[in-house]
């Protein structure tokens, strides 16, 4: 009988929340203002899979006007870079502020973006040579010779700026799913003995030719909402 | 919607399968080797070329011979130093000729004494040595009596040694 009744209250319930839950829907769509805040799932992968790197970012971005966002991304990252010459680890943290511009058009009530964006970029990091071999090409009398005393270098920074394009979906109720690309182009940078600094936490890998660089994300994020309108 | 994850996925993989190796191009200065000139003893402004001049390292008491430098005529040649150690020692050879294993000719040893810097060069090579002479015997100090061979003399010309562009030693002969 108690079982009975259960059912009943349960379908009840359920009914009169589906009723709720149409009735809700059919009110004017509006828009969601709030913090969304995030973390780069292929840093955390990356993490997992790779034992040269280690890093983890939480990237966050606030709704100011309809198709504008403030964005802003920081992290900690310590990378081990090898070739045949040279093995180095970098470690160090960063900090990205900028913001987002949504050229999508939304249909009523959805709340994806595909974006440009435009960030300033800042690290402050250590660089370590664990170990190099010496770049000589007449080794065939004495032999090759490798250096195993690191060379710490620490206090090291740099500034870069970074163009944005990615998308956002939304997979679930206020939970995001995201991807973009980086174009990166190095400002100004701390180095010390002459040596280059091979990876900038935030940054990624520099270049010998050029001050350019490039980095990915693909993010999860959930969106807080402060303020609908 | 299904559109949207397709395109982040793709996306995604394109991106991580595109890194790219480095390696470290032939054209890249390399660690200098010492360049030794050669030059009258009694005319020392005028150069002098070694006959059949063979140059033997000494690495553990084992004698290793210096592939480009087999017997030839020449009054300039570029031997490499030892990165390991700042101490470098040579057989220099002149009238050189080998049968099976046994060296002929007149040998001279030479030692030479230096304190080496390693100079960051790029991310694919590293680094290289560069060296600078502190000090050249024409025999073997580790012997009691040193013996003049056909080596008179010898200068330190350029004790730095980041390129192979100018003379370091001048030998006399």
């Amino acid at each position: 009988m108690l079982k009975y009744y259960i059912s009943i209250i349960l379908l009840f319930n359920f009914n009169l929340s589906l009723f709720s839950q149409t009735e809700n829907d059919s009110i004017s769509f509006k828009n969601k203002f709030g913090l969304r805040i995030g973390t780069d799932l292929s840093k955390i992968l990356n993490s997992a899979f790779n034992d040269d790197y280690e890093g983890i970012e939480i990237n966050a971005d606030f709704r100011i006007l309809k198709n504008i966002y403030i964005s802003s991304e920081v992290g900690t990252e310590k990378k081990i870079t090898a070739n045949d010459y040279l093995n180095t680890e970098s470690k160090g943290n960063y900090l990205k502020v900028g913001g987002d511009y949504n050229m999508y058009n939304n249909w009523l009530g959805m709340d994806n973006l595909i974006y440009a964006g435009f960030r300033i970029g800042f690290s402050n990091f250590s660089q370590t040579v664990n170990s190099y071999t010496i770049y000589d090409t007449n080794n065939q009398t004495w032999g090759q010779v490798s250096s195993h005393n690191p060379i710490i270098n620490d206090d090291l920074n740099a500034l870069w700026m970074e163009f944005v394009i990615g998308a956002k979906t939304q997979i679930l109720n206020n939970l995001f799913l995201g991807f973009n690309v980086q174009l990166k182009n190095l400002i100004s940078e701390k180095t010390k003995d002459n040596i280059d600094n091979i990876y900038i936490p935030g940054f990624n890998r520099t270049y010998d030719s050029s001050t350019l660089g490039s980095g990915f994300s693909y993010s999860i994020s959930y969106l807080i909402p402060i303020i609908k309108k | 919607m299904n559109h949207f994850k397709l395109i982040l996925l793709t996306m995604s993989f394109l991106i991580i399968s595109c890194e790219k190796d480095d390696i470290c191009p032939e054209s890249t200065q390399t660690t200098p080797q010492l360049v030794v000139t050669f030059y009258d003893l009694l005319d020392p402004q005028q150069s002098k070329t070694v006959e059949s001049l063979a140059v033997y390292a000494i690495k553990d008491s084992e004698l290793i011979l210096i592939e480009n430098i087999n017997g030839m005529n020449t009054d300039l040649i570029a031997i490499p130093l030892r990165n390991d150690i700042g101490v470098s020692n040579f057989k220099f050879i002149k009238n050189y000729s080998v049968e099976g294993n046994i060296i002929f000719g007149d040998l001279n040893h030479v030692y030479i004494d230096y304190e080496m810097t390693d100079v960051f060069i790029s991310r694919a090579c590293g680094f290289i040595t560069n060296y600078s002479i502190l000090s050249l015997i024409p025999y073997d100090p580790s012997v009691d009596t040193p013996v003049v061979e056909w080596i008179g003399g010898y200068e330190i010309i350029n004790p730095i040694v980041t390129s192979e562009n100018q003379a370091h030693v001048k030998i006399l002969h």
